[in-house]
């Protein structure tokens, strides 16, 4: 405890009019770079396949392997870690940690809310109650903000009231409302209830802080049962545990049976998404609830307020504050969560964008490191090319690879004019981009057979959607991944260009049969 | 604990894709764009294709000889690739239509789009009657002075003798009209000439003309020749004063015109063969088109045919 809070302290720069004179600058570039790298590329197969359409269909044809490939490619990760799911959900982690020193490891779990409904509360508790860990280790700290007023303040108190003796420490906090330099959103919530724990339970109490793994949960994460088992035999076998953050693997189960296909498949492609990275640990960062050593983030200064996507970010800051020496244990072990879902069918369409968009925004995450990069000296040149690489092309990807694959590809054929209509390479650019993407669209048969061994129990009310339909769903995907993937990602992006700064948007949450 | 996908093994991953990716684009593209190994030579050879689109189902397609395709209630098209350069003779028909033929030059890299102008065999031409509906109407088609009827030969400012003849095949084919004659006339049957989407077709004497209208690059082959394209061709060169001309209905490619004692219809597609094809045969027929129906008068009797 010698340490200060924010000792290693890297930026917490949210956006470019953060900084001042040359640095100002130099991040407001940084900002246009995603955007102008994406509509490059679209506005340029624009104009190739007018100008030079010879030249757009060879681009295209070479795109469209290559994205082939990289679905096989991805696929083989996909069913590694499948395998690997399959194999750490079966394990028995209670023996495999009885085998460790594991007692004096706490879990402080924080579980930020606004206005949600205390059912969700309720299940998330009762899954940390469910859990195969000692709870009387378990701190908990429910964050509510101050501005959700006394709804809020009420729900908290009564789930305080019910679940308190549950565990070995339970708190409420309400984050203040109005703080200069914050912005509303879950990072400033949980800074703050991390803080009044460290205050009110660890000092108080004299619990090291190496001691403590944080879990910075959405409020509707559900645990699996091995969930902390899981987590403290990584950080007890890990050989740097303060220079790891943990992640799971979401899976959107909670209310999978009431969602419809189309929320079902965008929740799962973000599952799959996160499985593949979970295999290519040095692309992974931290994403939606994750876990941390307390000690890390103490000295990290916690995460930063003054901006929307915390999750990543804190893995940001750490790789910055640690000269790069800082990486994410992938689990390969699930959390389950909730996918999209409203009222109406039109309100979980408006919602799945809007939070495809949210996510999309994680692409504020490109500046800061390249900021970051460029002012730390003591990070090889390689690796700043490495990461920077992998985060250019990761975004770029998300929001050019399906509008060029659904959309430009037959752009050739609508401009490239009736000389180029008459060669043999526009007739067989069809073709060829059909044949290629069918074979793409094999990897989905693969994909729908993971999903369905991911599904929970069908329940008496679910009959209607039988496992056919969870099949069936996946011919939706070139729909998803260009109007859930690529349009969001790419107003994200443009966005960030134009400086038209996102604020942060709480995903209503939502089971059917709760209201 | 499940062992993790080890640096070592990934690395090998992406190092056999990179090097798949490597070998296989080059291929990828070559076929694409028409290339091929030679059976006799091992080496790359270049092809073209024929691309056939036929708006009739149970159509034989014939290419160079041999049944490529026969269309169905979905399938109306062909496209054969990988052709060697050189002239194919292309053929279309069933036994409900009249054949049709037309020799085309196969270029490296390059398609030759077809489509076929079929005209049924029997047609069904039904007496307009006096006591039927449409009586007056068709009566009043006739009576009307169209724009076609009116393009009379006249105050040519330049005219081109034509020595070539129009030889019928049996089946209603015409061989060696007069081909890609570049003919400059500037008449008022010019300024008079009927237009669908981007053609204009006019008459002038015993010569019918067509121009095209669009952008150079989307011009129809038959206007082209050896890479030189033309403003206007010469489509059909008559023996004896063309009557009516007008489009055949719903084709822009198409036309159908009064010679003599009967009604034709003639492709604008003037390359080898010329495809003509008789739909009436009287004394001295007239027509009008009212949508897909062609009505004749002959004498005082009228006649309507749907196309």
């Amino acid at each position: 405890m010698s340490q200060q809070l924010g000792s290693k302290k890297p930026f917490h720069i949210g956006r470019a009019s953060d900084l001042k004179g040359k640095d100002r600058v130099l991040y407001r570039a940084l900002e246009i770079v995603p955007g102008f790298l994406a509509w490059g590329t679209i506005i340029g197969c624009v104009l190739l396949s007018y100008y030079i359409p010879v030249y757009a269909a060879v681009f295209i044809i070479i795109f469209d392997f290559y994205w082939l490939l990289k679905t096989v490619y991805f696929s083989i990760y996909l069913r590694q870690n499948w395998r690997r799911m399959r194999h750490n959900q079966s394990a028995n982690w209670s023996e495999m940690l009885s085998k460790l020193k594991y007692e004096h490891v706490y879990h402080l779990i924080l579980l930020p809310f606004y206005k949600e409904g205390s059912d969700v509360i309720e299940k998330c508790l009762e899954a940390l109650i469910a859990s195969r860990y000692n709870k009387k280790q378990m701190i908990v700290v429910l964050g509510t903000e101050a501005r959700a007023g006394e709804y809020a303040e009420k729900t908290a108190a009564d789930i305080a009231a019910r679940f308190a003796p549950m565990f070995g420490e339970f708190i409420t906090t309400a984050h203040p409302h109005n703080v200069l330099g914050e912005m509303i959103g879950k990072g400033s919530n949980i800074a703050y209830a991390i803080e009044e724990a460290r205050k009110k339970i660890l000092n108080i109490k004299a619990i090291p802080y190496e001691n403590v793994i944080v879990s910075a949960f959405d409020i509707d994460t559900v645990v699996y049962p091995d969930y902390f088992s899981c987590i403290t035999w990584h950080f007890l076998t890990s050989d740097r545990p303060y220079r790891t953050s943990f992640q799971p693997v979401p899976l959107y189960n909670n209310n999978i049976w009431d969602a419809p296909a189309l929320s079902r498949v965008v929740a799962t492609s973000g599952t799959f998404w996160q499985m593949i990275q979970q295999e290519r640990p040095e692309k992974l960062a931290t994403f939606s609830s994750h876990s941390v050593s307390f000690k890390t983030l103490y000295e990290i200064g916690y995460w930063q307020k003054n901006m929307v996507s915390e999750d990543s970010r804190i893995f940001w800051n750490a790789f910055l504050a640690y000269d790069g020496d800082y990486t994410v244990t992938p689990l390969s072990y699930p959390i389950s969560m909730d996918a999209n879902l409203a009222p109406t069918f039109f309100e979980t369409v408006k919602n799945i964008y809007k939070q495809q968009r949210r996510w999309g925004w994680g692409v504020e995450n490109v500046p800061y490191l390249i900021f970051g990069l460029i002012k730390n000296k003591r990070i090889s040149v390689w690796k700043k090319i490495r990461v920077i690489f992998v985060q250019l092309e990761g975004f770029w990807s998300l929001a050019t690879n399906p509008i060029i694959i659904f959309a430009l590809g037959w752009l050739p054929l609508w401009l490239g004019g009736g000389v180029f209509n008459a060669t043999i390479l526009s007739y067989n650019l069809p073709l060829v981009t059909r044949n290629l993407m069918l074979l793409a669209m094999c990897g989905l048969i693969f994909s729908a057979i993971i999903s369905i061994s991911f599904l929970p129990k069908i329940g008496p009310r679910e009959k209607r959607r039988t496992k056919l339909f969870m099949i069936l769903q996946w011919i939706l995907v070139p729909i998803t991944i260009t109007i859930f993937g690529s349009i969001p990602g790419l107003e994200a992006q443009t966005r960030l260009m134009f400086g038209r700064y996102m604020g942060f948007w709480i995903t209503p949450k939502y089971r059917a049969g709760a209201i | 604990m499940s062992p993790k996908t080890s640096r070592k093994k990934r690395i090998v991953y992406f190092i056999l894709f990179a090097v798949f990716f490597l070998v296989c684009i080059p291929i990828l593209i070559l076929y694409s764009m028409g290339y091929t190994i030679d059976s006799s030579t091992f080496g790359l050879s270049g092809r073209g294709g024929i691309y056939v689109l036929v708006a009739e189902p149970y159509v034989n397609i014939y290419i160079g000889n041999e049944l490529k395709e026969t269309t169905g209630i979905f399938l109306r098209e062909v496209l054969v690739k990988s052709l060697k350069p050189k002239d194919y003779l292309v053929l279309a028909g069933s036994d409900s239509y009249w054949p049709w033929a037309k020799f085309v030059t196969v270029l490296e890299g390059e398609v030759s789009a077809l489509y076929p102008f079929l005209v049924p065999k029997a047609l069904p031409i039904k007496e307009v009657l006096k006591t039927d509906t449409n009586y007056a109407i068709v009566q009043k088609l006739f009576a009307l002075e169209t724009k076609s009827s009116k393009i009379i030969p006249s105050i040519k400012e330049f005219v081109t003798s034509l020595g070539t003849s129009t030889n019928l095949l049996p089946g209603g084919i015409a061989t060696n009209s007069n081909i890609i004659k570049n003919v400059v006339v500037k008449t008022s049957a010019e300024a008079n000439g009927l237009i669908k989407k981007k053609m204009k077709i006019w008459k002038d004497g015993k010569l019918i003309f067509a121009s095209w209208l669009g952008t150079v690059d989307r011009i129809p082959p038959y206007f082209c020749l050896a890479q030189k394209c033309k403003d206007e061709i010469t489509v059909f060169s008559a023996f004896s004063p063309i009557g009516r001309i007008d489009f055949y209905p719903s084709r822009d490619d198409a036309i159908m015109l009064t010679q003599g004692n009967g009604v034709y219809a003639m492709e604008i597609d003037n390359r080898p063969y010329h495809n003509f094809y008789p739909i009436y045969k009287g004394k001295n027929p007239d027509f009008r088109i009212d949508g897909g129906v062609v009505y004749i008068k002959d004498e005082n009797a009228f006649f309507s045919v749907e196309l």
